[in-house]
């Protein structure tokens, strides 16, 4: 609608553009394990953090701090194949690659930016600091990535931690403003990354 | 097939009725917990340039930017802004933009702001609360004590800001925000109809026009947000003089006026 709307809606535009008026926010208490994404996944915040009743996918959840465009913890846990990261909004103009279960772990980076790429519609995304890591004791692969949404000067700043397990994906996310916000809560990121137990 | 058309209808309404929460006439002052300007001393705030759109909303829903409104209107702004600054009890400069490396730092943190006052918009004024932004105030009512959860302007844009303070040399930065969308002849007309075709179920009405702005108050040594004002459905139509000056006295409705009289210092 504008560029004001467009500054909380951007993050936002990832999931869906119409959930706002039935969004609710619950709280995610500190140092309590909890199950995320409607799945096993359970990680143990260091934190109180806010969840979104809205999932851009069925085995999806959002949570922040501060909102989503300035925190956002993005956890998905058993996507399978065929199915997509983000909700497929645009399906039939822009349709977002389908995740398949053959992928190795250093496709999976390549599978978040191309997604990320046609869900916010830009071009100026970058991947770097490709690395192997653990994800709940499975082989994973951790990156950062930076990208920028036309019409806004803010640079956004991500890192991602992402395993494959009998076919299925599971990855957290954590995107912050470039200014601040990334340094500020990346440790309270890799915290959850490292609390993971399935 | 009923629960399905059904089911397309709610979906058509919800759709609509988020149209139409785009739109209340949702004012929303606020100011940081604790938050009072020092009583004395100097006290400089730098006004950046106004971000000032205003354009034609088309019968589809395009916003059509118009260049000769939105100079007019932000010029408008810029002078009410420097007539009603005088009653801030406060040095205040204005600043189009800054040179240098300066100039990018800027640009960041206008993003910045930006971003944050999205956040604050939804989860404030909007009503869209988060939890961990509550805090429990006590209060009293027909002789008891009561408790009531309410939402805390709680944002900031880091320590980093600063370095605004540095390139400025003012204590706090004010930003401001609006933007206006006029229907055009073809959305007057349809308004004159009052509904834009009634599908499945449910009537749209055809809004008059966005008319949104907000200000924020900015610590530039904590970068704090001290103070903030949205409205969704502002008056005045800024290409004019006096709707300019209305519309100033909306953005600064609230403002944490300093509680002294110390003489502005030159």
């Amino acid at each position: 609608m504008n560029k004001f709307i467009g500054a909380s809606a951007a993050a936002a535009l990832f999931f869906s553009a119409a959930t706002p008026a039935l969004a609710g926010w619950k709280l995610i208490d500190n140092g309590e394990p909890v199950k995320v994404a409607k799945s096993a996944m359970v990680v143990t915040p260091g934190e109180d953090w806010n969840r979104w009743s809205v999932r851009p996918v069925k085995k999806s959840e959002i949570w922040t701090l501060d909102g989503i465009n300035l925190n956002e913890m993005y956890f998905v846990s058993g996507l399978k194949k065929g199915e997509t990261l983000y909700k497929d909004a645009n399906k039939k103009a822009q349709p977002l690659p389908k995740f398949d279960g053959s992928m190795d772990l250093t496709e999976v980076p390549e599978f978040m930016e191309s997604s990320i790429r046609l869900a916010l519609n830009t071009s100026a995304f970058t991947t770097t600091n490709v690395a192997p890591t653990t994800l709940g004791g499975h082989q994973a692969v951790r990156f950062e990535y930076e990208y920028s949404i036309d019409g806004s000067p803010l640079l956004r700043k991500g890192m991602a931690v992402g395993s494959i397990v009998n076919g299925e994906l599971h990855m957290i996310s954590y995107t912050a403003p470039a200014t601040y916000f990334y340094d500020r809560d990346l440790a309270k990121a890799e915290r959850i990354m490292a609390s993971v137990r399935f | 097939m009923v629960s399905m058309r059904l089911r397309a209808a709610l979906g058509a309404a919800l759709s609509m009725s988020l149209v139409a929460t785009a739109v209340p006439a949702h004012a929303g002052s606020m100011t940081r917990e604790g938050f009072a300007f020092p009583a004395d001393g100097d006290m400089k705030i730098v006004v950046f340039r106004p971000d000032v759109h205003v354009g034609s909303l088309k019968v589809g829903g395009m916003d059509e930017p118009n260049a000769e409104w939105t100079e007019q209107a932000r010029v408008n702004i810029q002078n009410q802004l420097q007539a009603q600054a005088e009653a801030l009890n406060a040095q205040v400069s204005f600043i189009d933009e800054l040179e240098g490396e300066n100039a990018e730092l800027l640009t960041e943190y206008r993003g910045l702001f930006e971003a944050v006052s999205g956040s604050v918009f939804q989860h404030v004024t909007q009503g869209d609360s988060l939890d961990t932004k509550k805090v429990t105030q006590t209060y009293e009512s027909g002789g008891k004590p009561r408790t009531r959860t309410v939402n805390t302007l709680d944002w900031t844009l880091g320590p980093g800001a600063a370095q605004l303070k540095e390139a400025t040399g003012a204590d706090y930065a004010m930003f401001v925000f609006t933007h206006d969308s006029y229907g055009d002849a073809g959305r007057k007309a349809a308004q004159a109809v009052g509904m834009l075709g009634c599908i499945i179920g449910a009537c749209v009405v055809v809004q008059a026009g966005v008319h949104v702005g907000y200000a924020g108050l900015v610590n530039l040594e904590t970068g704090n947000i001290v103070w903030f004002n949205t409205d969704m459905s502002m008056g005045g139509d800024p290409r004019k003089e006096d709707g300019a000056q209305k519309r100033v006295g909306q953005l600064m409705e609230g403002f944490p006026m300093r509680n002294t009289t110390v003489a502005i210092a030159d």
